[in-house]
Protein backbone atom coordinates (compact mmCIF):
# COMPACT_ATOMS: atom_id res chain seq x y z
CA UNK A 1 0.00 0.00 0.00
CA UNK A 2 2.83 2.45 0.83
CA UNK A 3 4.44 1.55 -2.08
CA UNK A 4 1.57 2.16 -3.94
CA UNK A 5 1.19 5.31 -2.33
CA UNK A 6 4.66 6.20 -3.59
CA UNK A 7 4.24 5.24 -7.00
CA UNK A 8 1.32 7.68 -6.98
CA UNK A 9 3.12 10.39 -5.66
CA UNK A 10 6.47 9.82 -8.25
CA UNK A 11 4.01 9.77 -11.09
CA UNK A 12 2.16 12.91 -9.54
CA UNK A 13 5.30 14.51 -9.35
CA UNK A 14 6.45 13.85 -12.66
CA UNK A 15 3.58 14.43 -14.55
CA UNK A 16 4.20 18.14 -12.96
CA UNK A 17 7.26 18.38 -14.18
CA UNK A 18 6.42 17.16 -17.48
CA UNK A 19 3.37 19.37 -17.79
CA UNK A 20 5.73 22.12 -17.45
CA UNK A 21 8.56 21.57 -19.87
CA UNK A 22 7.15 23.97 -22.00
CA UNK A 23 6.94 26.64 -19.34
CA UNK A 24 9.32 29.72 -18.26
CA UNK A 25 10.04 29.30 -14.71
CA UNK A 26 10.36 33.15 -13.73
CA UNK A 27 10.44 32.57 -10.33
CA UNK A 28 9.40 35.04 -8.34
CA UNK A 29 10.83 37.81 -10.49
CA UNK A 30 8.58 40.29 -10.74
CA UNK A 31 7.83 40.51 -6.69
CA UNK A 32 11.56 41.13 -5.93
CA UNK A 33 11.71 43.90 -9.09
CA UNK A 34 9.05 45.40 -7.49
CA UNK A 35 10.30 45.41 -3.86
CA UNK A 36 13.38 46.80 -5.30
CA UNK A 37 11.89 49.30 -6.86
CA UNK A 38 9.79 50.53 -4.23
CA UNK A 39 12.64 50.61 -1.67
CA UNK A 40 15.77 50.55 -3.61
CA UNK A 41 18.02 49.04 -0.91
CA UNK A 42 20.63 46.94 -0.46
CA UNK A 43 18.94 43.94 1.48
CA UNK A 44 16.10 44.56 -1.61
CA UNK A 45 18.74 44.76 -4.56
CA UNK A 46 20.33 41.43 -3.32
CA UNK A 47 17.33 40.08 -3.24
CA UNK A 48 16.61 40.87 -6.56
CA UNK A 49 19.88 39.00 -7.84
CA UNK A 50 19.27 36.51 -5.88
CA UNK A 51 15.88 35.82 -7.82
CA UNK A 52 17.66 36.42 -11.41
CA UNK A 53 20.10 33.37 -10.22
CA UNK A 54 17.54 31.35 -9.11
CA UNK A 55 15.37 31.59 -12.28
CA UNK A 56 18.97 30.12 -13.89
CA UNK A 57 19.67 27.76 -11.62
CA UNK A 58 16.13 26.17 -11.43
CA UNK A 59 15.53 26.80 -15.63
CA UNK A 60 18.37 24.65 -16.22
CA UNK A 61 17.43 22.10 -13.61
CA UNK A 62 14.10 22.06 -15.15
CA UNK A 63 15.86 22.03 -18.71
CA UNK A 64 13.57 24.70 -19.82
CA UNK A 65 14.92 27.72 -21.71
CA UNK A 66 16.63 30.51 -19.24
CA UNK A 67 13.72 33.52 -19.67
CA UNK A 68 14.63 36.26 -22.70
CA UNK A 69 16.48 39.16 -20.42
CA UNK A 70 17.20 37.26 -17.57
CA UNK A 71 20.81 37.26 -18.15
CA UNK A 72 20.82 40.42 -19.22
CA UNK A 73 19.74 41.81 -16.46
CA UNK A 74 21.73 39.93 -14.30
CA UNK A 75 24.98 41.09 -16.04
CA UNK A 76 24.35 44.52 -15.86
CA UNK A 77 23.17 44.12 -11.79
CA UNK A 78 26.86 42.86 -11.52
CA UNK A 79 28.43 45.82 -13.98
CA UNK A 80 26.67 48.55 -12.26
CA UNK A 81 28.69 46.96 -8.54
CA UNK A 82 31.88 46.80 -10.50
CA UNK A 83 32.06 42.76 -11.14
CA UNK A 84 32.62 43.88 -14.98
CA UNK A 85 34.58 40.39 -15.68
CA UNK A 86 31.24 38.63 -14.34
CA UNK A 87 28.81 40.79 -15.73
CA UNK A 88 30.18 40.87 -19.58
CA UNK A 89 29.77 36.86 -19.63
CA UNK A 90 26.38 37.24 -18.89
CA UNK A 91 25.62 39.53 -21.24
CA UNK A 92 27.46 37.00 -23.79
CA UNK A 93 25.37 33.93 -22.39
CA UNK A 94 22.27 36.35 -23.23
CA UNK A 95 23.09 36.98 -26.65
CA UNK A 96 24.10 33.05 -27.23
CA UNK A 97 20.72 31.93 -26.28
CA UNK A 98 18.79 34.58 -28.08
CA UNK A 99 20.88 35.99 -30.98
CA UNK A 100 17.95 38.51 -31.40
CA UNK A 101 19.08 40.23 -28.83
CA UNK A 102 22.78 40.56 -30.26
CA UNK A 103 22.00 44.69 -31.45
CA UNK A 104 20.84 45.97 -28.22
CA UNK A 105 23.25 44.13 -26.36
CA UNK A 106 26.39 45.76 -28.12
CA UNK A 107 25.00 48.75 -27.55
CA UNK A 108 25.11 48.19 -23.35
CA UNK A 109 28.79 46.39 -23.89
CA UNK A 110 29.86 49.89 -25.73
CA UNK A 111 28.55 51.99 -23.20
CA UNK A 112 30.49 49.52 -20.48
CA UNK A 113 33.82 49.81 -22.65
CA UNK A 114 33.74 53.34 -23.16
CA UNK B 1 -41.17 31.00 -46.38
CA UNK B 2 -39.05 34.25 -46.21
CA UNK B 3 -40.85 35.35 -42.95
CA UNK B 4 -39.75 32.10 -41.85
CA UNK B 5 -36.33 32.31 -42.38
CA UNK B 6 -36.58 36.02 -40.77
CA UNK B 7 -38.30 34.66 -37.67
CA UNK B 8 -35.52 31.58 -37.71
CA UNK B 9 -32.40 34.32 -37.83
CA UNK B 10 -33.86 36.67 -35.15
CA UNK B 11 -34.27 33.28 -33.27
CA UNK B 12 -30.88 31.95 -32.94
CA UNK B 13 -29.71 35.42 -32.62
CA UNK B 14 -31.63 36.04 -29.64
CA UNK B 15 -30.50 32.11 -28.71
CA UNK B 16 -26.97 32.65 -29.69
CA UNK B 17 -26.74 35.78 -27.65
CA UNK B 18 -28.07 34.47 -24.40
CA UNK B 19 -25.10 32.08 -24.56
CA UNK B 20 -22.71 34.23 -25.29
CA UNK B 21 -23.01 38.22 -24.94
CA UNK B 22 -19.37 38.46 -25.89
CA UNK B 23 -18.66 38.51 -29.57
CA UNK B 24 -15.23 36.76 -30.26
CA UNK B 25 -13.78 36.53 -33.64
CA UNK B 26 -10.25 34.61 -34.28
CA UNK B 27 -7.08 35.80 -33.83
CA UNK B 28 -5.94 36.04 -37.67
CA UNK B 29 -9.32 38.07 -38.37
CA UNK B 30 -8.51 40.36 -35.70
CA UNK B 31 -4.82 41.03 -36.24
CA UNK B 32 -3.94 39.51 -39.81
CA UNK B 33 -0.42 41.71 -39.96
CA UNK B 34 0.59 39.73 -37.12
CA UNK B 35 0.92 36.54 -39.53
CA UNK B 36 1.97 38.62 -42.12
CA UNK B 37 5.10 39.82 -40.10
CA UNK B 38 7.94 37.96 -38.38
CA UNK B 39 7.71 39.30 -35.09
CA UNK B 40 10.37 37.70 -32.51
CA UNK B 41 11.72 39.97 -30.73
CA UNK B 42 9.57 42.93 -28.87
CA UNK B 43 10.66 46.22 -27.41
CA UNK B 44 8.22 47.21 -24.62
CA UNK B 45 8.59 51.13 -23.87
CA UNK B 46 7.72 53.07 -20.63
CA UNK B 47 4.24 53.06 -20.40
CA UNK B 48 1.61 56.32 -20.86
CA UNK B 49 0.64 57.32 -17.70
CA UNK B 50 -3.11 58.52 -17.42
CA UNK B 51 -3.44 58.18 -14.20
CA UNK B 52 -2.99 60.01 -11.17
CA UNK B 53 -0.55 57.48 -9.67
CA UNK B 54 2.35 58.75 -10.42
CA UNK B 55 4.47 54.98 -10.18
CA UNK B 56 2.07 53.27 -11.47
CA UNK B 57 4.03 53.19 -14.88
CA UNK B 58 7.31 51.78 -13.29
CA UNK B 59 5.72 49.42 -11.35
CA UNK B 60 3.48 47.91 -14.13
CA UNK B 61 7.04 47.77 -15.89
CA UNK B 62 7.65 45.15 -13.29
CA UNK B 63 4.72 42.47 -15.19
CA UNK B 64 5.25 42.57 -19.37
CA UNK B 65 7.61 40.94 -19.70
CA UNK B 66 6.49 37.36 -17.95
CA UNK B 67 3.18 36.89 -20.45
CA UNK B 68 4.59 38.08 -23.04
CA UNK B 69 7.50 35.58 -23.31
CA UNK B 70 4.82 32.66 -22.11
CA UNK B 71 3.44 33.70 -25.41
CA UNK B 72 6.36 32.98 -27.44
CA UNK B 73 8.09 36.12 -27.90
CA UNK B 74 11.67 37.53 -26.84
CA UNK B 75 11.36 40.51 -24.88
CA UNK B 76 14.48 42.74 -24.90
CA UNK B 77 15.12 43.10 -21.25
CA UNK B 78 13.27 45.93 -20.18
CA UNK B 79 15.03 47.56 -16.90
CA UNK B 80 18.20 48.05 -19.79
CA UNK B 81 15.79 49.32 -22.31
CA UNK B 82 14.12 51.67 -20.31
CA UNK B 83 17.53 53.07 -18.58
CA UNK B 84 18.62 53.57 -21.79
CA UNK B 85 15.15 55.36 -23.05
CA UNK B 86 15.13 57.37 -20.31
CA UNK B 87 18.43 58.51 -20.64
CA UNK B 88 17.86 60.01 -24.20
CA UNK B 89 15.56 62.04 -21.83
CA UNK B 90 12.36 59.86 -21.98
CA UNK B 91 10.41 60.37 -18.89
CA UNK B 92 6.96 59.32 -20.10
CA UNK B 93 6.15 56.69 -22.80
CA UNK B 94 3.54 59.36 -24.61
CA UNK B 95 6.98 60.90 -25.49
CA UNK B 96 7.80 58.83 -28.05
CA UNK B 97 3.86 57.71 -29.36
CA UNK B 98 4.72 59.97 -32.46
CA UNK B 99 8.25 58.41 -33.04
CA UNK B 100 8.75 56.15 -36.22
CA UNK B 101 8.88 52.57 -35.22
CA UNK B 102 11.77 51.72 -37.33
CA UNK B 103 14.03 53.66 -34.96
CA UNK B 104 13.29 51.12 -32.45
CA UNK B 105 14.43 48.93 -34.80
CA UNK B 106 17.86 50.76 -35.49
CA UNK B 107 18.63 51.29 -32.07
CA UNK B 108 18.04 47.99 -30.65
CA UNK B 109 17.15 45.74 -33.14
CA UNK B 110 13.79 45.08 -32.15
CA UNK B 111 11.26 43.63 -34.61
CA UNK B 112 7.76 45.25 -32.54
CA UNK B 113 7.58 47.69 -30.21
CA UNK B 114 4.80 47.65 -27.59
CA UNK B 115 3.35 50.94 -26.16
CA UNK B 116 1.14 50.42 -22.98
CA UNK B 117 -1.03 53.35 -22.19
CA UNK B 118 -2.29 52.95 -18.34
CA UNK B 119 -5.81 54.18 -18.41
CA UNK B 120 -7.14 52.97 -14.50
CA UNK B 121 -5.03 52.47 -11.21
CA UNK B 122 -7.40 53.49 -9.33
CA UNK B 123 -8.49 52.28 -5.57
CA UNK B 124 -12.44 53.36 -4.55
CA UNK B 125 -13.59 52.91 -1.52
CA UNK B 126 -17.50 52.68 -0.65
CA UNK B 127 -19.15 52.21 3.43
CA UNK B 128 -18.97 48.52 3.42
CA UNK B 129 -16.50 47.51 0.06
CA UNK B 130 -14.01 48.87 -1.55
CA UNK B 131 -12.33 47.88 -4.79
CA UNK B 132 -8.79 48.25 -6.54
CA UNK B 133 -9.36 48.96 -10.81
CA UNK B 134 -6.36 48.78 -13.65
CA UNK B 135 -7.05 49.06 -17.19
CA UNK B 136 -4.29 49.13 -19.68
CA UNK B 137 -4.26 49.63 -23.16
CA UNK B 138 -2.13 48.20 -26.19
CA UNK B 139 -0.84 49.03 -29.21
CA UNK B 140 2.02 46.66 -31.25
CA UNK B 141 3.65 47.98 -34.26
CA UNK B 142 6.11 46.42 -36.60
CA UNK B 143 8.96 48.34 -36.61
CA UNK B 144 9.72 46.64 -40.17
CA UNK B 145 6.30 48.46 -41.72
CA UNK B 146 5.20 50.84 -38.92
CA UNK B 147 1.34 48.85 -39.58
CA UNK B 148 -0.59 47.93 -36.29
CA UNK B 149 0.01 44.50 -35.29
CA UNK B 150 -1.79 43.88 -32.32
CA UNK B 151 -4.26 46.32 -29.90
CA UNK B 152 -6.30 45.31 -27.47
CA UNK B 153 -7.86 46.85 -24.21
CA UNK B 154 -8.12 45.22 -20.75
CA UNK B 155 -9.31 46.14 -17.81
CA UNK B 156 -10.33 44.36 -14.08
CA UNK B 157 -11.86 45.19 -11.08
CA UNK B 158 -10.90 43.62 -8.26
CA UNK B 159 -13.59 43.67 -5.40
CA UNK B 160 -11.62 44.31 -1.64
CA UNK B 161 -14.66 44.06 0.22
CA UNK B 162 -15.30 41.37 2.92
CA UNK B 163 -17.83 40.45 5.31
CA UNK B 164 -15.61 39.41 9.01
CA UNK B 165 -18.56 39.07 10.39
CA UNK B 166 -17.99 41.57 12.54
CA UNK B 167 -20.71 43.89 11.99
CA UNK B 168 -20.59 46.99 9.99
CA UNK B 169 -17.54 48.35 12.01
CA UNK B 170 -16.08 45.48 11.58
CA UNK B 171 -16.63 45.70 7.44
CA UNK B 172 -15.27 48.55 7.22
CA UNK B 173 -12.32 48.02 8.97
CA UNK B 174 -11.66 44.73 6.99
CA UNK B 175 -12.28 46.35 3.26
CA UNK B 176 -9.57 49.08 4.75
CA UNK B 177 -6.93 46.55 4.90
CA UNK B 178 -7.94 44.20 2.07
CA UNK B 179 -7.47 47.13 -0.35
CA UNK B 180 -4.40 47.98 1.24
CA UNK B 181 -2.97 44.51 0.56
CA UNK B 182 -4.58 44.05 -2.76
CA UNK B 183 -1.50 45.53 -4.43
CA UNK B 184 -2.45 47.06 -8.00
CA UNK B 185 0.66 44.70 -9.37
CA UNK B 186 -1.34 41.50 -9.10
CA UNK B 187 -4.39 43.17 -10.80
CA UNK B 188 -2.18 44.67 -13.74
CA UNK B 189 -0.75 40.80 -14.03
CA UNK B 190 -4.04 39.54 -14.84
CA UNK B 191 -4.77 42.18 -17.00
CA UNK B 192 -2.33 41.23 -18.59
CA UNK B 193 -2.30 38.15 -19.23
CA UNK B 194 -6.20 38.33 -20.24
CA UNK B 195 -5.19 40.60 -22.99
CA UNK B 196 -2.71 38.51 -24.04
CA UNK B 197 -4.81 35.49 -24.75
CA UNK B 198 -5.92 37.25 -27.75
CA UNK B 199 -1.94 37.53 -28.87
CA UNK B 200 -0.84 35.04 -31.95
CA UNK B 201 1.31 32.95 -30.37
CA UNK B 202 5.26 34.24 -31.12
CA UNK B 203 7.57 31.88 -32.94
CA UNK B 204 8.88 30.40 -29.32
CA UNK B 205 5.54 29.00 -28.47
CA UNK B 206 4.61 25.37 -29.94
CA UNK B 207 1.92 26.52 -31.87
CA UNK B 208 3.16 29.27 -33.47
CA UNK B 209 1.50 29.92 -36.50
CA UNK B 210 -1.06 27.45 -35.77
CA UNK B 211 -3.41 29.45 -33.63
CA UNK B 212 -4.95 31.34 -36.79
CA UNK B 213 -8.52 30.09 -36.34
CA UNK B 214 -8.76 30.44 -32.42
CA UNK B 215 -11.58 32.57 -31.24
CA UNK B 216 -10.21 34.36 -28.48
CA UNK B 217 -10.17 37.72 -29.27
CA UNK B 218 -13.40 40.01 -27.93
CA UNK B 219 -13.91 42.29 -31.00
CA UNK B 220 -14.92 45.17 -28.51
CA UNK B 221 -11.72 44.96 -27.00
CA UNK B 222 -9.74 45.89 -29.90
CA UNK B 223 -8.71 49.21 -29.79
CA UNK B 224 -9.18 51.47 -32.64
CA UNK B 225 -6.11 53.42 -32.61
CA UNK B 226 -6.43 57.18 -32.91
CA UNK B 227 -3.47 58.49 -35.16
Amino acid sequence: MKKLAFVGLLVLLMGGCAANKDMLYWGDYSSTLYDYKKEPSDETRAAHVESLEDIIAKSTQRGTRIPPGVYAELGYMHIETGSTELGAKYLQLEVDTYPESQKFISTIQQRITE
Amino acid sequence: MKFIIKLVAVMSVAVLSGCATVDYVTKEEAFPNMYATKTTSILVVPAVNNTTAAEAADYYATTISEPLTHAGYYVLPIELTTKLIQEQGVVDGAQLLNTDPGVFNQLYGADAVLFVTINEWDTSYYVIGGNVTVGIGYVMKSTATGNVLWQYNDRLVIDTGGDSGGGLIGAIISTAINTALTDYVPVAKRVNYMAISSLPVGSYHKLHGQDRQTKAVNKDKVQTVQE
